[in-house]
């Protein structure tokens, strides 16, 4: 089985510290091919640049393994989408938004540029979400619809307290994904029965969790091999851009 | 190593409450005594509190060695709600009480909950309550009754969830009396914790409803990989919760 880990932090940020050759190493350990890598806490909420430096000087050290999505405070406006567009020529895979440690609300029209932007390179947008009042399913499903050819990744299925909404606000919309890290695996059983296999997307939220528990998971919720192809190689493919 | 779980439910809501299957699955997994509380009684359209923990003490009651309650009462009913934890404590030998602010729709700041809070100093009984989740089950509104009430022992039944487990740690530092179930966090998280938290005021749990036993799994596999010492894990999953559960 091949597997990419879709959500990865790296960096020496406020509350973590982690280079890429401890990602390597857990990756190795635990037979993951590929992991999708973005910046700490901090390059998060302001040193956007510093932090996509970092996380493309990554890539570029570990080609193979390694796939880089920027980040850009919505704040920054028109300097943020120069920053977006240099990361993305760069060879950034995607965008990745985090309305809490960013201050904003998920579908403020603040962020519409950037989708924008997205929806012009073709590639998909990571929302943290799962934070109340700034971060909720229903706010996704509303930028979902406002951008429908802009696939938005509802990152760790909205942990913890949206059980209740996830499902509804993301089926019938068929550009949201829903990414695993923290997420509990009834959950995705869940949403594997009620939306089905080709929107979910497996990621460890390293280094907050370790990889060989977050891969158990998966097969805990999901023993069926051909469904954990999709979860864990195919549709995030398809939202990077590759075959 | 032998293992309490501190957080576990069973209710009709999630599939079939059925002792011997709950019991089974723990023993499986090396679970040897549990904390229960009953789903049913804790969601807000809970009217007959008597009945639900009478059918609770009956469902424990078959694995005394395995399975121990709490209560659960609605601080809204007043001296009715009092009154029924007493019962259940002392009449139905409950080892503490369960509450969710969320589902149950009440604030801990609201003055409902403090003849309730006073009754368990009484009993001499821990208080476990939901949280994790605003606006009534944050860390710092659970830990503010620990602080209200020092002879209390109040628990945060998740430590904070994904959002606030930093003010988990907060309210532990400052309160010895307000305990943290780990039951939720990241991994990271619940490193950071039990590195900055006082070792004894820490339990672990699975939210295991029922005999679903993959949240279960997924759970106590998270914990054993932990990276912390041998004696803190002893502590944290059996020392600490049978000192609460007084056994």
């Amino acid at each position: 089985m091949r597997i990419i880990d879709a959500h990865c932090h790296l960096g020496e940020g406020f509350d973590i510290k982690v280079s890429p050759e401890e990602l390597l190493n857990e990756m190795d350990k635990n037979g993951v091919e590929k992991a999708i890598i973005c910046p700490a806490d901090k390059f998060i909420a302001v040193y956007n640049k510093e932090g996509n430096d970092y996380i493309m000087d990554c890539v570029k050290r570990f080609p193979d393994r390694l796939i880089g999505f920027a980040t850009v405070n919505p704040w920054y406006g028109e300097k943020g989408i120069s920053e977006l567009k240099r990361c993305l020529d760069k060879g950034a895979k995607g965008l990745i938004l985090h309305p809490f440690l960013q201050g904003f609300l998920l579908n403020d029209k603040l962020v519409f540029p950037l989708l924008g932007e997205m929806e012009k390179y073709n590639l998909s947008v990571y929302f943290h979400t799962g934070t109340l009042v700034s971060s909720e399913p229903y706010q996704l499903r509303d930028l979902a619809e406002k951008f429908p050819e802009v696939n938005l990744i509802m990152g760790h299925f909205a942990f913890s307290d949206y059980w209740n909404d996830i499902i509804l606000a993301g089926k019938d919309v068929k550009n949201i994904y829903f990414e695993t890290s923290l997420t509990w695996p009834d959950m995705i059983s869940s949403v594997l029965n009620e939306i089905g296999e080709d929107r979910v997307i497996f990621g460890s939220g390293f280094p907050q969790n370790p990889l060989k528990i977050e891969i158990e998971k998966i097969g805990i919720a999901c023993p069926n091999k051909e469904k954990q192809i999709m979860i864990f190689e195919k549709n995030i493919k398809r939202l990077i851009g590759e075959k | 190593m032998k293992i309490v779980d501190f957080h576990i439910h069973a209710g009709n809501h999630y599939g079939e409450p059925l002792a011997t299957k709950q019991v089974e699955v723990m023993l499986k997994n090396g679970v040897e005594k549990a904390v229960v509380s009953n789903l049913n009684a804790l969601r807000s359209d809970c009217h007959n509190f008597k009945e639900e923990n009478k059918w609770l003490a009956n469902y424990v009651s078959k694995f005394p060695d395995n399975l121990y309650a709490y209560a659960v009462v609605n601080p809204f009913n007043g001296e009715k709600a009092v009154l029924e934890f007493r019962r259940c404590v002392e009449e139905l030998g409950m080892k503490g009480l369960k509450l969710h602010p969320w589902l149950q729709g009440f604030s801990c700041s609201d003055n409902d909950i403090r003849p309730i809070v006073e009754e368990s100093i009484r009993l001499d009984v821990p208080i476990i309550l939901h949280d994790g989740t605003p606006p009534y089950s944050t860390p710092l509104q659970i830990a503010n009754l620990a602080r209200l009430y020092p002879e209390a022992t109040i628990i945060s039944g998740h430590s904070g969830l994904g959002d606030l487990w930093k003010n988990a740690i907060d309210g532990a530092k400052k309160y010895k009396n307000f305990y943290l179930c780990l039951c939720g966090p990241s991994s990271l998280a619940m490193e950071r914790i039990i590195n900055e938290v006082d070792i004894n005021q820490i339990v672990f749990g699975t939210d295991l409803i029922n005999d679903s036993e993959k949240t279960f799994v997924y759970r106590l596999h998270k914990f054993q990989h932990l990276n912390i010492s041998e004696e803190k894990r002893k502590k944290i999953l059996w020392d600490n919760a049978l000192k609460l559960l007084k056994l």
